[in-house]
Order: C-alpha cells, then sequence, then structure tokens
C-alpha cells in the first residue's frame, strides 16, 4: 500500500432484554414470523412507544464498560426514511444527545497497547427482516425484530488497518459480552458492523473521502471487506480517478462491495426529537448502580491472571472467552487454591466437553465450588485423576456436592497394601508372556502390567504405590 | 324537556334510579340519527345494533345497581379514536376500511364507566382543518344552518351535540380541533392541559400538541366527562402522573375574586365586532359574579400561526409516514414496485390538505430548512409558553375570541389554504403552550349563528375554567340550535315514552 | 420560501408521496402563500431563545422489562391488504 488506511467503525449491537425496547413483546431470536409483534411495535395507528428502562441500563453499562462519558439529560429523536423492514417509516434513535459519548476501548497490535477512541453510543430500535421467496409473489416481511433494542457504537476514525478494525471489533465484542448487555451472535445479526474506510498520503493530517460498507456481520467479513476496500480505493487513486463519498454494500460470497447510494442521494433523515417520548435523566444514583453491576473486564482480568496467577498469555486468553468460564476458573481457583491446576482442569476438560455438547451453551454446567473441589481431590490424592474426570462427568448439569459423590461411587484411592498385594499377584499369575518379556528386558511391559492392576482396582489405586509394589514384586521374580 | 335535551348528569341520575332505561334513550338518539343524521352528516359509522347489545347488557347491570358512572349514557368518538372491532377512518380513504384490533385509552375509560357509542363522528381527514370539509367522508353541515360548515376538525363531535344526536362527544384538540366547532356549532368544549388525558389509541396528527376532550351542551355535563376522562395512563409516555381533583362538585363554586385577563393581541384588527362584544359580555358577565378583569399582553402569540403550522405539520410529516399500505389502510392496486407501492398508496389514500400538511412538514424537516423553519418555530413556541406563563403571574385565567369570525359558508375558504389556517389566530398558541382551554357559547351573531369565548389557563386548571365557564353560561344561557329544538315526527318518535 | 417545482418534488419524494402535473402545480402554489406568510418568523429575534420541543416537564417514563407474550399474530394480519406464509407480502425488494 501506498497510502495509509484509515478506518471507523459503527457497530451495532441488540441489546439481551427480555422485552423489546418500546413494547412487551419478547425479544426472541428464532420464533415464527411475526409471533412476536404487537400493535405498538407495528406502528399501528394511534399507538405509542414506552421506553424499557433496562435497555437504558445496558446502554450506560455498555458506556462506562468502554470509558464513555454517560449523559446526564438525553433525549430520543426520529430518523425518517421509509423502508419495508420498518413500521412507522422512522426509526427511533437518539441524534445529537446520545446516552454515552468520549470513550475508548483498547486493543493490543503488534505487541503495542493502542486506545481507539469511542465518539457515541446512542440507543435505537431495530428493524424487521425481509425474506426473499424464490415462490412467493414478492418480498416477505417479518417484523419480529421490530423494535428489539439496539446500541450503536461509533468509533473515531482511530484505526489503520483492517486488522486493528477487527481487534477493535473483537474488543468491543467481548465487552458487551462481559457486560450481559448482547450476546454478540454475530450469525444471528445481533452484533454488525458498517466500515468506514479512506486512504491518505502517509503523513498527511486530512482525511480522505471516505466510503461506508454496510452491514459487516462477521469479523471475517470486516478484516475481508477492509482489505478489499483499501485496495479498490487504491487502484482508483492511482488511476488517477477521485473517490466519491458513498455507502457501499459488501457482498461476502463474491468478496466484492458494490455501490448503493452516493452522497448527492445521500439521505435527508429530518431529525427531530421524538415528541411521543420524554427526555431521560440519569442521575447519579442510578449511574452508581449500573456502575456496581459491572463485572471486571477481560482486558484487566487477562493482566490480572498473568501478573497475578502466574498464568500464561495464551491461557490467560482462553480463559477469558467467555465471563462464564472466567467466572468458574477464579470461582475454582480461589477454592483450590491452584490456579494452574483451576486453568487446566478447564482448559482441558470443562471447553472440551462444552464443545462437545449437541447444543451450543455458554454455561459450563460445573460451579466454581464444585470444580475446585474435584481438584482439591486430586491435588490431595485422594482420587485419581482418572477418577477426577469421572466425577467431573457425574457433576456437571448437577448441583451435587463432589465430596459426597466420592464416597457414593466409591472412588477414594486404595491404599490397602494387601488388597494392592493380592492384585498384583493375580496379575502376574494371569500373564505370564508379560513377565517373560520384563526380564527379557521390554519396558512396556511395566506399564502393560501396571494397566491390568489399575484396571482390577477400578482406577483408585495410587499409581505411585501400585507401580512400587509392582516393581518390586518383579525384581523379587 | 325531550331526551335529546335532557343534560348528561340528569340522564346519568335517571338510569340510575331506574326513570329511565338505557335502551330507550339509546333508542330515542339512534331514531333521532334517521332523521337528521343525514342533514349534518356528523357521524361517520353508526354502531346501531352494537349500540342497543350495550344498551340491553348495561340495562341488566342497571338494574343490579351495578354500572360505572356514566351507566347507560350514549355518547360519540370522533373518527380518530381506536374502537377495536369498529372501523376508524380518520375521515380518509387511508384508513376507511380500518378495523383497528385495539382499543384507545379514552375508549376504555368509557367503556368501563358504562357509556354506549353510537358510533364514530366525521372529521377533518387526521384533524387536520378548521372546517370539517376536508373529510372523505363529506362535510358535515352545521346544524344551526346547514349552509354553513361545523368548523373542524372535530366538526362531527360539535354537530352531534349541537343536533341532539348525543349527549355528548369526544373530540381531539390540536390547534383548536375542540373549540373552533364548539364556538360554531354553540356548544361547549374543552381542550384540556397537554398530558391531562392519555393520547394512547388516538390516531396520531401533531404528537406534541394533540390531547383529547369533551363537548357537551353545557358547562356541568363537560366537567362530568372530564372527570372520567383525565387520568394517567402509563401506555402513553407523555401522560401526567396527576392525581386530578374532580371538577364536576366544584363547577358551581363561583368565581368571586377570580382575575380575568384580556391579551390585548386577542382583540386587535381582524375580529368580528359582533364577535367583540359577545366576548366583552362575557367578561362583564364575569365581573358581575365578581371576578377582577384587566388587560394583559402575550405578544409572541402573534406568530402563532406560523409556528404552529411548522410544527404540527413536520410532526405530521413523520407522523402520517407509516400509511404506507403493507400492514394496514389504503394498498394501491397499480403498484408494481417498492418504491411505487409507497408513492402511488400514499397518492392515492391521503386527501389534498394532508398533503399539503406533509410536504409542508417535510420541507421544514428537510435538510437546509430544518434550523430556519423547524427550530426557529420551537423557539417561538418558547417564546409563547414564556408569555402565557408571565400573563399567569397576575391572572387566573384569560379570555379571548375563539375564531375571528363566526361559521362561514361551505366551500367559502377551501381554495385557499392559508385563509383557512388564519381562522386559526386564536386558538393555536394555547396548543403550542400546552395549556387547558375551556369554549362556552355567548350569543349569536346577526346572522343567527352560535358566537363562543375562550377561557385559557394555567396547566392543569381546568377546574377554574369550568367555574369561570358555568358563571358565563348561568349568567347568558345555554344555547340550543334549531335542530335540537326540533322534535321528531310522531311516528318516528314512538320509541319515545 | 422557493417552492418551486423542483422544491415540490424533491420534498414529495421524501414524503414518498405520488403527487401528479396538476397537484404538483397546486401545491407550488399553495406552499409559496403559507411560506411568504411565515417569512414573519425571519424578522423575530429569538435571540439566546432555546427551542421548546414539548411543553412537559415528565421526565423518565420508562417500563420496567417485563415481556408478555400475547400473541396477536392472526389478528394483526387479518388488518394487513396481503399477507403470506405469516408475512406481510410487499414487492420485490431490490436492494
Amino acid at each position: 500500500m501506498n497510502h495509509e488506511i484509515v478506518i471507523g467503525l459503527e457497530i451495532h449491537a441488540e441489546l439481551r432484554t427480555a422485552s423489546k425496547v418500546f413494547c412487551s413483546c419478547a425479544n426472541e431470536f428464532g420464533v415464527e414470523p411475526n409471533r412476536r409483534t404487537c400493535p405498538v411495535c407495528l406502528g399501528m395507528p394511534g399507538t405509542l412507544p414506552v421506553m424499557n428502562k433496562k435497555a437504558v441500563s445496558y446502554a450506560i453499562k455498555a458506556g462506562l464498560a468502554m470509558n464513555c462519558t454517560i449523559s446526564s439529560f438525553s433525549k430520543m429523536d426520529r430518523k425518517n426514511y421509509f423502508y419495508p423492514d420498518m413500521c412507522k417509516a422512522y426509526q427511533i434513535s437518539q441524534f445529537d444527545l446520545p446516552f454515552c459519548r468520549d470513550g475508548y476501548v483498547e486493543i493490543e497490535i503488534d505487541g503495542q497497547k493502542k486506545r481507539i477512541g469511542i465518539e457515541r453510543i446512542h440507543l435505537e430500535e431495530d428493524a424487521g427482516k425481509l425474506n426473499h421467496d424464490p415462490f412467493a409473489q414478492g418480498t416477505l416481511v417479518d417484523y419480529n425484530r421490530c423494535g428489539v433494542p439496539l446500541i450503536e457504537i461509533v468509533s473515531r476514525p482511530d484505526m489503520r488497518s483492517p486488522e486493528e478494525a477487527k481487534l477493535f471489533m473483537e474488543a468491543v465484542k467481548e465487552i458487551l459480552e462481559f457486560t450481559g448487555v448482547s450476546d454478540c451472535k454475530m450469525q444471528e445479526g445481533s452484533l454488525r458492523a458498517d466500515v468506514n474506510l479512506s486512504l491518505r498520503p502517509y503523513g498527511q493530517k486530512e482525511f480522505g473521502t471516505r466510503t461506508e460498507m454496510k452491514n459487516l456481520n462477521s469479523l471475517r467479513a470486516v478484516l475481508r471487506a477492509g482489505y478489499a476496500e483499501a485496495a479498490r480505493q487504491e487502484a482508483q487513486i492511482l488511476a488517477g480517478k477521485n473517490i466519491p463519498q458513498e455507502t457501499r454494500r459488501w457482498d461476502d460470497n463474491k468478496g466484492e462491495s458494490f455501490s448503493m447510494r452516493s452522497k448527492e442521494e445521500a439521505m435527508d433523515y429530518r431529525y427531530f426529537p421524538e415528541p411521543d417520548l420524554v427526555p431521560v435523566v440519569i442521575n447519579d444514583a442510578w449511574l452508581e448502580a449500573v456502575r456496581k453491576e459491572l463485572p471486571e473486564l477481560p482486558q484487566a482480568r487477562r493482566v490480572r491472571y498473568q501478573e497475578t496467577l502466574g498464568i500464561p498469555a495464551y491461557d490467560a486468553t482462553l480463559l477469558t472467552s467467555t465471563i462464564q468460564i472466567a467466572d468458574l476458573f477464579e470461582s475454582a481457583a480461589d477454592i483450590c487454591g491452584n490456579a494452574k491446576a483451576a486453568s487446566n482442569w478447564i482448559m482441558g476438560e470443562i471447553l472440551r466437553r462444552m464443545k462437545e455438547q449437541e447444543e451450543e451453551s455458554l454455561e459450563p454446567g460445573i460451579s466454581g465450588p464444585q470444580l475446585g473441589t474435584i481438584i482439591v481431590l486430586v491435588e490431595k490424592g485422594e482420587i485419581t485423576q482418572t477418577s477426577g474426570k469421572k466425577l467431573l462427568d457425574t457433576v456437571i448439569g448437577t448441583e451435587v456436592d463432589p465430596n459426597v459423590l466420592v464416597d457414593r461411587l466409591n472412588l477414594r484411592i486404595q491404599r490397602d497394601e494387601g488388597a494392592i498385594t493380592a492384585v498384583i499377584a493375580q496379575v502376574l499369575e494371569k500373564n505370564p508372556q508379560a513377565i517373560l518379556d520384563y526380564q527379557a528386558g521390554k519396558g512396556k511391559a511395566v506399564g502393560f502390567l501396571m494397566g491390568q492392576a489399575m484396571g482390577m482396582l477400578k482406577g483408585k489405586g495410587d499409581p505411585g504405590q501400585v507401580k512400587a509394589a509392582l516393581e518390586e514384586k518383579l525384581k523379587a521374580l | 324537556m325531550e331526551l335529546h335535551q335532557m343534560p348528561v348528569y340528569v340522564l346519568a341520575e335517571k338510569l340510575k334510579k331506574k326513570e329511565l332505561g338505557a335502551r330507550e334513550l339509546t333508542q330515542a338518539y339512534l331514531n333521532r340519527m334517521q332523521t337528521f343524521q343525514p342533514e349534518v352528516n356528523a357521524f361517520i359509522t353508526v354502531t346501531e345494533e352494537k349500540a342497543l347489545a350495550k344498551a340491553e347488557a348495561l340495562q341488566k347491570m342497571l338494574d343490579n345497581d351495578q354500572g360505572g358512572s356514566l351507566a347507560g349514557v350514549p355518547m360519540a368518538f370522533k373518527d380518530n379514536m381506536c374502537t377495536e372491532g369498529v372501523r376508524t377512518t380518520c375521515a380518509s380513504h387511508m384508513l376507511e376500511n380500518f378495523i383497528p384490533p385495539y382499543n384507545a385509552t379514552v375508549v376504555e375509560r368509557f367503556q368501563s364507566a358504562g357509556t354506549i357509542s353510537l358510533g364514530k363522528l366525521n372529521m377533518d381527514e387526521f384533524a387536520m382543518g378548521s372546517s370539517n370539509e376536508n373529510s372523505f367522508f363529506g362535510p358535515v353541515r352545521n346544524p344551526w344552518n346547514g349552509e354553513k360548515v361545523s368548523g373542524g376538525s372535530s366538526g362531527g363531535s360539535a354537530a352531534a351535540v349541537s343536533a341532539g344526536l348525543a349527549p355528548f362527544t369526544l373530540g381531539s384538540d390540536t390547534g383548536g380541533s375542540i373549540r373552533l366547532p364548539a364556538a360554531f356549532c354553540g356548544v361547549v368544549g374543552m381542550k384540556p392541559t397537554y398530558g391531562a388525558v392519555s393520547r394512547f389509541g388516538l390516531v396520531a396528527f401533531a404528537s406534541s400538541l394533540d390531547q383529547i376532550g369533551p363537548l357537551t351542551s353545557n358547562v356541568k355535563d363537560c366537567a362530568l366527562v372530564l372527570d372520567t376522562l383525565m387520568g394517567y395512563d402509563p401506555k402513553d409516555s407523555t401522560s401526567a402522573n396527576v392525581v386530578h381533583e374532580a371538577c364536576f362538585p366544584a363547577v358551581t363554586q363561583g368565581v368571586q375574586g377570580m382575575k380575568i385577563g384580556l391579551a390585548i393581541e386577542y382583540f386587535g384588527a381582524g375580529l368580528n365586532e359582533e364577535i367583540k362584544a359577545s366576548v366583552y359580555g362575557a367578561v362583564k358577565a364575569l365581573e358581575n359574579a365578581g371576578a377582577i378583569s384587566g388587560e394583559c399582553s402575550v405578544p409572541a402569540t402573534e406568530y402563532g400561526i406560523s409556528a404552529y403550522y411548522l410544527l404540527s405539520s413536520a410532526e405530521a410529516s413523520a407522523n402520517l409516514a407509516r400509511y404506507d399500505g403493507i400492514r394496514y389502510g389504503h394498498r394501491s392496486e397499480a403498484a408494481t414496485d417498492m418504491q411505487e407501492l409507497y408513492r402511488f398508496t400514499r397518492g392515492e389514500g391521503f386527501g389534498r390538505e394532508v398533503k399539503n400538511r406533509i410536504l409542508l412538514g417535510t420541507h421544514a424537516l428537510s435538510s437546509g430548512y430544518h434550523d430556519a423553519l423547524y427550530v426557529k418555530a420551537l423557539k417561538v413556541r418558547r417564546m409563547i409558553h414564556d408569555d402565557f406563563a408571565k400573563a399567569f403571574e397576575t391572572y387566573d385565567i384569560l379570555v379571548s375570541p375563539v375564531s375571528p369570525t363566526t361559521a362561514y359558508k361551505i366551500g367559502e375558504k377551501t381554495a385557499d389554504p392559508l385563509q383557512m389556517y388564519l381562522g386559526d389566530v386564536y386558538t393555536v398558541a394555547v396548543n403550542l403552550a400546552g395549556l387547558p382551554a375551556l369554549v362556552v357559547p355567548c350569543g349569536v351573531d346577526a346572522q343567527g349563528m352560535p358566537i363562543g369565548v375562550q377561557l385559557i389557563g394555567k396547566p392543569f386548571s381546568e377546574k377554574k375554567l369550568l367555574q369561570a365557564g358555568y358563571a358565563i353560561e348561568a349568567a347568558l344561557g345555554q344555547l340550543v340550535s334549531p335542530m335540537a329544538s326540533q322534535l321528531l315526527k310522531q311516528a318516528e318518535g314512538s320509541a319515545r315514552i | 420560501m422557493q417552492a418551486d417545482e423542483k422544491t415540490i418534488s424533491y420534498v414529495a419524494n421524501l414524503a414518498a408521496l405520488h403527487l401528479t402535473q396538476e397537484e404538483k402545480e397546486h401545491y407550488s402554489r399553495d406552499l409559496v402563500a403559507i411560506m411568504n406568510y411565515m417569512e414573519e418568523l425571519m424578522a423575530i429575534d429569538t435571540g439566546d431563545v432555546q427551542p421548546m420541543e414539548h411543553v412537559l416537564s415528565i421526565r423518565n417514563a420508562l417500563r420496567e422489562d417485563v415481556a408478555s407474550n400475547t400473541d396477536m399474530r392472526d389478528k394483526l394480519l387479518a388488518v394487513a391488504p396481503k399477507t403470506e406464509e405469516g408475512c406481510y407480502l410487499v414487492p420485490n425488494v431490490v436492494e
């Protein structure tokens, strides 16, 4: 590239409220078309919106998590345009007084920390969905999503590569997930981004003319669209052509973008204050209540895990992939007093089990105390690693105390020397060939015999003790 | 006294005491409708069967000493208030066949009070108009003189009461739409304080100005109806969560010591001399009853028309954008693509004045004009609001005319929208400032057309306005239209006792 | 204001209103008259007056986040001019 890339992002995230933003229809994905609609979200004549308090709290929460200033006085505005996915032909949004402004999110690029500025975060309503059914005589409109609360996070043009844009999007996603503000299911469209991109000669202060690419719904698309658009713009510039300010649509299948409309055709949205709603005043009490609900954010946790718990960077990243995992880790580590063991158990056992589940869920199915207790049992040598895993399988999805289960399942390590000696005697008697192998110097034979012995002990033998007894017996033969 | 001439508070009493049956009362009104509805065109839809069935049901409750405060009293809603299962047209081709699956909050309130809806009342299309000539269902004719307009936009609401076709009605007032027809038809009409009455289910014209109010034949009825009408509604964010003191018991408390202001701006050039004299007559009546009057000034109200038409049209341009032929209402058959569906549906569905307002409002909000027109109007709105607030530091009530003229001939002003707008000069500022205002008849002009006086109060001072209105009515008397005086021929009136 | 036909066409397009040539002409006329009258606003010194969007002093009219799953779909679709498969039908939307 002969030019510097400048990128700003507008990220739309659906909020995880129980009901829609202006009516009490359930905010649910994947319901039959139009089963979650009412006269209010359909904008039927005479109906009026009433604002969902939780949606406002979530917007504030997102703002606090992204280091924004929260406006003490905000209002809603109407953004007017016609599109069949919108019931009132205006979207209730925020124009000049958004709930949050002037924040930042930190990303790490090439080992360097970089702050990406947040210009504003505002609340608005989502639109319905258009389904193009080849068999229908037109387009089918489903308004279930109409009125789902949405926040729009507008970044400053602080990103200098598509890679940075992707990292920023990831960082925002992580924050929204950790704060519980949004589930950020990109494949369901609950998180999507518009990419504003321009080029300028290195060293130039002024920005070039930007284009806006709409509705990118995967991190990969943000990356690909960014590179493709930068390349397209550079080719234009090198060919001596101007870059017109325009809105473009990214086709992820074709890997190309297409012009939707130019600046001249730009929408005249005729914003004006929504007269059906009253202003929102956010006082200190409200702000503090939301602040109290803010969890420690993933970035901070990763630093803490590395610096005070001695967890490697890669592991710390995995452990903070979701708040459920991070909280499980912290609780389990706290109970067992061994962060590394907790980390190993989660990365080795819990995450694998979650991946294998048929239905995707963020819930690990086990509590910190449960996992911590299992770790303690293993670490103290009360049960073997194998029994620990068995215990885990039994405990997951229940609220049972592993301590109780240990005895019920008879998992406690067998330390009775007599019993062990008896088992070894039996094993040796049944496997004369292995004894011969051992005597011929084949080391594998010990392992085989160990396995046989442990099997007869149902995994409850203390491996060290069994091995020592076995070797002693073999030598004595 | 004939049934249709009895005040609401008397009817409610008689029904409770079983001196009168809900069914015979309802039938009496339906009978009058047979004769007079074709003449005045006050109703768009008459729900005769539903009304009679409701009357039966209510009579059973009354027989068991049950039912709400207005049990068994017939009434009617302006056709911009949503009624579940009964078409709600807004007098527009756009909603000609729209049957809402929900009720407006006011409809629910009156259902709980036990009233019987006779039907839906004619109006200017989407409440845009001052003469009720902008109706898809034809103009409403003035019960005092069929050649003349009823005033608008709640023309049907005023004419129905004036003609004796309903004991009371509900109208809506965005810039004078209750008060103007009340004055033109010689009835009592109140535009309550903004926020006093729920707007849920009132098809929006200009959300920050719209307010529902009663039209009645006398002031006491107005108070009684208002007591059922006002109240907080969680479904309307702009509804005031205040406790409204009952108005009805306080109406007759008098005006002793009440301070009455006459704003000089309301008595300047352009005001018909007969109206001026009549309004002064009303002031005199108040003084005689113990009120003290003085002059004041609300200078910014001079710009009320401009500010009002910009703001109301701007809001309307967005409020009426939802009529697109997709989810309800008219849909153009000629459209072949999405853009045409919008443009043709809206082009065909809206009448001339509605389109005019949409164009004006869209223009006022559009890029390049937003600040010069819309924002400027918002600033003027504050100036008007502040002028009133200042006047109310001295006065309890401001008295003014309602309109520069009495009812004019049908067709006289339709060619010139601006002339029509100027007729709202005395009413629009009240909406911009969110104030309550009561109109009470105070005389007739030389042509025998009614004249009304407007009483403007501080926010939530409805009770005081009613006390003053009652004092005027007590001194000057109620007006009874020739049509209301006209009795049905014996055969038609057979259902009467 | 210049309520020429170009302005009317621009505004009509924003408002998604189909107007006939005759309509465009009379709306131009009407709007010119109205806008000329409104010129009076230009003369007012509004100084530092704050715009007043609403007379209300109500703040924070908020509802609790409670979902009530009353499925009214069939009642609502019954009011629509054209529906198919539980959806509202519109002409093909080309993006």
